[in-house]
């Protein structure tokens, strides 16, 4: 009498991990695209308790210096200070990838509401702002991005800023182009006709349709943020030592060039964050375009 | 006998949009729209109906010419929210596709429609209460009323019924329906907010033939049942002749003939309507308009019969 209570119980089971399964965007049920989510969601895990798992205090100066991975304990070996450079990949998770969510969330903040604007009122309006965003885009990203760090003085923080100077114009002229098409169709229109303000228009018929590509551009940008934020580190603009950034970690491999785990092993990290991050975005990308639904 | 007041009076309105060389889309048009009463503007392509509609509705400005709803000068939308005066003329677009936004439920895009005709009616009493310590006399339609009538529907799901649909259907995104069901469900939001004025662009274009009938009749049915006055626009003169009281012929930006749809129908004058008329196959909807005759085509300034 056993069995059909386990003929009861097992679909009930099976129905719910399989819509948790439909859920997730095609490109990422294929053994590569689950590859990348594992890797960005271990990233995601490390950076909320990279420094309680770490094995050594990622700032002690206690091992034996240039140590080579496996030597005195350190998986991954030692820098010239003696610490722990597994400890420290996992510590500075928090502050590369953590900082370039925060550069990513306001890039798309500042970004969209300026598209928004230019998109929804045009006229002057527009002219101004993507006069404005075009002037931006004609510097070269990581020159205008050093410019403006090394002007502010170098700092995390001051960093974060730099590439926000650089990252909003491309959300600026995307949402822009997203609201002007939205703005033709005829549900604008006959939202206006019944009395919706500017205000309730874009909130009601507007933004609801620019989310979903926006959210999928800043999930592509994250590792691009990721990988400028290393870079004005690697520069010298952004962390300050002791702070374990990978940017500046492989800014130091580069000076101990017989030292190769120096550079390689946070360079490693720097770049699977970049392709898993970049994986998930172009998943959702295609997740979110009816046209690739059918292919 | 007073003459009635017509909701809508266009007096030669012309419409240039921008550009190098500029476009008359519209050159001169005048008509009046009474309460109640169901009008059809045909004409072909790109003589300038969609650009009438916009203008009725204040979404395309005019470049000369007045046009007054009970009155009132309808002036173009600009930023700000439409004067509640003027939203009682509404309209039902011509692409199904963009008709609705796609990511809200069909019921809470009815919601809107009846929102508006509360806030009208609140608007309306207030006008009356403020009207009993004028000495005048009070006008009889005002431009706020919604003319609330006993046995209108009162939410979505009761909308949703009277336009032939599921009440249950208020849930459901727009991407589930078919595009006649997009088109009713478009009806009901523009109805609900009790309006003197529908225009509907053709509102059944994109239909296939057998569903075009149907839901050009279950618009005027509806709005003459509420006293709604409906301009119907459409290229399909077979149609048209099924609900229409009365006809607009428009040809290159001018009514060129208007009359009862009978008397236009059995007794054509201006010869872009008799070749309107005799391009009409079967009543079956895939109508397809006919270029003006030869002779005519050329006129710059074409004769207007009346
Ligand atoms: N936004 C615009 N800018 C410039 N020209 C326009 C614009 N909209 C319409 N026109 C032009 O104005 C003329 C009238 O267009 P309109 O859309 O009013 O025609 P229509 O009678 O509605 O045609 P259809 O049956 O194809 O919908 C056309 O020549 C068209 O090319
Ligand atoms: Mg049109």
């Amino acid at each position: 009498m056993t069995r059909p209570q386990l003929t009861a119980d097992v679909p009930v089971r099976r129905s719910l991990t399989r819509r948790i399964w439909r859920a997730v965007p095609k490109g990422l049920r294929q053994p590569l695209g689950a590859v990348a989510l594992l890797i960005a969601l271990a990233w995601l895990v490390v950076c909320a308790v990279g420094p309680q798992i770490a094995p050594f205090d990622p700032l002690a100066q206690d091992l034996p210096r240039l140590a080579p991975p496996g030597e005195a304990g350190a998986v991954l070996g030692t820098d010239e200070l003696g610490r722990d450079l597994f400890s420290r990949i996992l510590a500075g998770a928090r502050v590369t990838i953590g900082l370039a969510l925060l550069l990513v969330c306001l890039s798309m903040l500042v970004g969209s509401t300026l598209g928004l604007v230019a998109g929804f009122f045009g006229r002057w309006v527009d002219e101004a702002i993507m006069r404005f965003t075009d002037l931006v885009l004609a510097f070269p990203t990581v020159i205008l991005a050093m410019v403006t760090a090394a002007a502010l003085g170098a700092s995390l923080f001051n960093a974060v800023l730099a590439a926000l100077v650089v990252s909003w114009p491309q959300y600026a002229r995307v949402v822009r182009s997203i609201v002007l098409g939205l703005r033709g169709n005829e549900f604008v229109a006959s939202g206006r006709l019944l009395g919706f303000s500017a205000g309730q228009s874009i909130r009601v018929d507007i933004l609801p349709n620019v989310t979903g590509p926006t959210l999928v551009m800043a999930s592509l940008d994250i590792g691009t943020a990721a990988l400028l934020l290393s870079g004005l580190s690697f520069l010298g603009l952004g962390a300050k030592p002791p702070t374990p950034e990978w940017g500046s970690m492989v800014s130091q491999g580069v000076t101990h060039l017989n030292q190769w785990w120096l550079g390689v092993f946070p360079g490693l990290a720097i770049l699977t964050v970049v392709i898993s991050f970049n994986f998930i975005g172009d998943a959702l990308r295609d997740a979110l375009d009816p046209g690739a639904e059918k292919a | 006998m007073t003459e009635p007041m017509p909701v809508i009076s266009v007096r030669d309105v012309h419409v240039d949009y921008p550009g190098h060389p500029p476009v008359h889309a519209v050159r001169g048009v005048s008509f009046d729209l009474f309460e109640g009463e169901v009008v059809g503007l045909v004409g072909e392509s790109g003589c300038g109906k969609s650009t009438m509609a916009r203008v009725l509705t204040g979404l395309v400005p005019r470049t000369e010419g007045e046009v007054e709803f009970l009155g009132e000068s309808v002036e173009a939308l600009g930023i700000g929210r439409r004067p509640v005066e003027l939203t009682g003329i509404q309209m039902v677009f011509q692409d199904p596709g963009s008709s609705l936004n796609p990511r809200r439920r069909v019921g809470s895009q009815i919601m809107d429609g009846l929102k508006l005709a509360a806030y009208r009616e609140r608007r309306r009493l207030a006008e009356l209460e403020d009207l009993l310590d004028d000495p005048d006399l009070p006008p009889l339609l005002t431009r706020t009323a919604s003319r609330s009538l006993p046995d209108q529907p009162k939410t979505p799901a009761e909308w949703l019924e009277r336009v032939g649909l599921d009440a249950a259907d208020a849930n459901r995104y727009p991407r589930s329906f078919s595009g006649g069901q997009r088109q009713r469900i478009a009806t009901a939001r523009a109805l609900a907010a009790q309006p003197q004025v529908l225009i509907g662009d053709e509102p059944i274009s994109a239909l296939d033939a057998s569903t075009q009938a149907r839901v050009a009749y279950l618009m005027s049915t509806l709005a003459v049942s509420q006293g709604t006055a409906l301009l119907f626009i459409s290229h399909d003169l077979s149609v048209v002749r099924l609900i229409a009281d009365r006809l607009l012929v428009m040809w290159s930006g001018r009514i060129v003939e208007s009359g009862p749809t009978e008397e236009v129908w059995s007794n054509p004058g201006h010869p872009y309507t008799k070749s309107l008329l005799a391009a009409i196959p079967a009543p079956d909807g895939a109508g397809r308009l006919p270029a003006m005759p030869e002779s005519q085509a050329d006129f710059d300034a074409p004769p207007v019969i009346h």
